[in-house]
């Protein structure tokens, strides 16, 4: 039956949230002639509507419903009502995110071996290993169309990567470049090459950057088998007393509550609202939340390692000129416990306009301490420092019983405590980033607290044993057999990487799974 | 510690969100209306003297002496839109206003005349309170987001519908071979990391009061 499908129509695949998981997923499944009804909790906006401004675009794609935050960490304190910055809108986080590539490293599926028993880590090995997943990567790449990837050649560096590349090399690195892009160096796919907007986190007015919106959603519609229903909040998944899970509840527009029945529901909301959604999907059969008789839904939340640094310099560097992170140092993303710290970063390049840079660069400053470094905005270069993060118990997602969102339900509440070995590589990659700057000239440098975390993980982690973990090596709940898990959630440890390519292999993985248990009446 | 923080927060809105909205809108409505001159002649909540006050306040809080008046005179344009709907927030600013005249012991309106140094220590005496945390959340969100103020800090803004940088110097940066190594020189940095106050939080060699003649 082509789209758009029934609400009674149990045949059908769930899919709730449309980025870089979900979207790709659905895709994939719609491709094999499987019918998908993705529910977005987000509005449709095409690139068109885009807009070339901080906070109109952050306004138009953020995810603002209401969120607490808790623990030491400083975001607490700047940003209590905003521990994430990821999207609500069709197509999800790509449509914010900048386009950074890089694929885990091997050992990084392997850090409870390699680092050992770390105090205040709940460390584990990811059930996989990259070369199970390296060809799944090599069909991401070419999905998502990856400058630097398949044929597809390097960004020319912009102003910003050319300060980085020149503050690399006389530090005597060796690997910098504007590094696999998911945004076009060349036309690819129907889409155009990049025109050096400068705009990637305010979505991409020009299309040239992927995201589910612009080509997994309309490719996977196109074939009929797809339905993306927008502005559809699942309030919670409900399940047969054989504890097979049999639809969603989601809220429209309008509030109006609906059922959608499904064969299979996937969760890929983002590591915040895929955990919150289990969490608030308890029932007599599951009483601590959907698929958590492991206790581990919502646990282990990481953010990724993240500190900013802005060089000042004697001369314009215009570094908002241009793709908004093409530009990253890899000689850092290594493991060598001599440096004091697990674990590796990169160094990735950043701008931000007047707007956000007020915003973020060091909130509570004021005076002429403030305005003098914003008077400099035309010399500053940046770049972001992102590196693994270690897993805890303690940093979780829960529901917050005193807080409640428009449609009456608890909101999550995010608890982070930085881990000593995060303070510690932090520090590092600080001091390794402002003598970079100082190498090429730098008269002043800014270390910028964490931004409110763009790379949300582990909150449904994936395990080889059901006490140890969410769901399984395909992302499919221990506790549910038709139930799946489909984001960054499922992230057993972070790695140093940007995770979203690792999100897209594993959607990819996990589409060829259903379908082939589809095939074979196993689900 | 900072009972209420600059930026984002404390600004919930009816569906229990994050309204940010409200500021970046208010400074993209008046960018849009260049006859507007910041709109104090038709204040909605506001007395004209504590506007003004308001205007002279924002500017010793974030002071940009290239910046001319009428930027400063929007942000507090959006703080009257907010005390019209809110009459908590008219309160929270007449009152707040009245604090610069106690810890000054001059009106309000000669906030502005003061030397740059009082005015500091007057501020710096206010910066916990939700009255100043609510005038610089407005600050951060508005001034910076007023198109026009861009080009003073050398920001081109909106791109794609240029063709973006691609042809308009992306990569034209040009001094990159002749930039001094200064990894042995005594290099500024500021640091925003550091939670003991708001003192300790800014290590820059920046002098910390001057004229205000200096362009």
């Amino acid at each position: 039956m082509p789209a758009p499908f029934d609400l009674t129509d149990d045949s059908v695949v769930v899919v709730i949230g449309s980025g870089a998981g979900g979207g790709t997923l659905a895709n994939q499944l719609a491709q094999k002639g499987i019918d998908v009804v993705v529910l977005e909790a987000g509005k449709r906006v095409e690139p068109e509507e885009h807009v070339d401004d901080e906070w109109p675009a952050f306004n138009q794609l953020a995810w603002l419903d209401m969120r607490t935050n808790s623990g030491t960490y400083r975001l607490a304190e700047d940003f209590p009502n905003l521990p994430a910055w990821h999207s609500k809108c069709v197509g999800g986080s790509p449509v914010h995110w900048a386009g950074c590539c890089p694929r885990f490293q091997d050992w990084e599926f392997r850090t409870r071996t390699v680092y050992g028993e770390i105090p205040g880590a709940t460390l584990l090995d990811w059930p996989i290993t990259l070369e199970e997943l390296e060809p799944y990567y090599d069909r991401a790449e070419a999905n998502m169309g990856v400058a630097g990837t398949h044929g597809m050649p390097l960004h020319q560096p912009d102003n910003n990567a050319k300060v980085l590349f020149e503050g690399a090399r006389r530090m005597g690195y060796q690997k910098y470049s504007t590094g696999h892009y998911a945004h076009n160096s060349v036309p690819y796919d129907g889409r155009p090459a990049t025109v050096q907007d400068g705009f990637c986190f305010e979505g991409n007015r020009s299309r040239a950057k992927w995201s589910p919106l612009v080509s997994d959603l309309p490719k996977g519609e196109a074939t009929g088998h797809l339905e993306v229903r927008p502005e559809s909040m699942v309030l919670r998944i409900e399940h047969d007393d054989a504890g097979r899970v049999t639809g969603v509840v989601y809220a429209d527009a309008d509030g109006a509550e609906h059922l959608q029945r499904a064969r299979v529901v996937c969760v890929a909301g983002n590591a915040i609202e895929t955990p919150r959604l289990l969490l608030g999907s308890a029932s007599n059969l599951h009483p601590d939340g959907l698929a958590n008789s492991s206790g581990q839904v919502g646990r282990n939340y990481m953010r990724h390692m993240s500190d900013t640094c802005w060089g000042v310099f004697d001369e314009p560097v215009h570094f908002y000129r241009g793709n908004t992170m093409a530009g990253i140092v890899e000689d850092e993303a290594y493991h060598d416990p001599d440096r004091g710290f697990v674990g590796g970063f990169y160094m990735e390049t950043i701008h931000l306009g007047p707007a956000f840079m007020a915003s973020f660069m060091n909130p509570h400053s004021w005076g002429r301490d403030f305005t003098e470094l914003m008077d400099a905005y035309e010399n500053f270069a940046g770049m972001w420092l992102v590196g693994e993060d270690m897993p805890s118990a303690t940093n979780r997602v829960t529901l917050n019983p005193d807080v409640t969102d428009q449609h009456g339900l608890p909101v999550p509440n995010v608890h982070f405590d930085d881990h000593k070995n995060d303070i510690d590589m932090r520090d590092y990659a600080a001091d390794r980033a402002r003598t970079l700057y100082q190498a090429v000239g730098a008269v002043k440098t800014i270390r910028t607290p964490p931004f409110p975390a763009s790379h949300n993980m582990g909150t449904a982690r994936m395990s080889e044993r059901p006490e140890d973990g969410v769901v399984d090596r395909w992302g499919r709940a221990h506790d549910v057999p038709n139930l799946f898990v489909s984001d960054g959630s499922v992230f057993t440890t972070g790695a140093a990487a940007n995770p979203t390519l690792t999100i897209v292999a594993l959607a990819i993985r996990q589409a060829d799974h259903i379908a082939e248990q589809l095939a074979q009446q196993a689900l | 510690m900072t009972t209420q923080s600059v930026g984002l927060d404390g600004q919930v809105s009816e569906e229990g969100g994050i309204r940010v909205a409200d500021a970046a809108v208010a400074g993209q409505r008046l960018d849009t209306d260049p006859d507007r001159t910041g709109g104090l002649a038709d204040l909605r909540a506001l007395d004209q003297g504590t506007a003004r006050a308001l205007v002279s306040m924002t500017r010793a809080m974030y002071p940009h002496d290239r910046l001319p008046d009428v930027h400063y005179e929007r942000v507090v344009a959006a703080l009257d839109e907010k005390a019209a709907a809110d009459a908590r927030m008219r309160i929270l600013l007449t009152e707040g206003v009245g604090w610069l005249a106690t810890t000054t012991g001059r009106y309000p309106s000669e906030f502005g005349g003061l030397p740059e140094a009082a005015q500091v220590a007057a501020l710096t005496r206010l910066q916990e309170t939700p009255f100043f945390q609510a005038v610089a959340a407005e600050v951060v969100v508005n001034l910076y987001s007023q198109h026009d103020v861009w080009p003073y800090f050398g920001y081109e803004g909106p791109s794609t519908d240029e063709g973006g940088y691609l042809h308009r110097g992306f990569d034209d940066v040009d001094w990159l071979d002749d930039a001094p190594d200064r990894r042995d020189a005594p290099v500024a940095e500021t640091i925003g990391d550091e939670r003991d106050g708001d003192e300790a939080r800014i290590q820059t060699e920046a002098g910390q009061a001057r004229s205000g003649e200096e362009d």
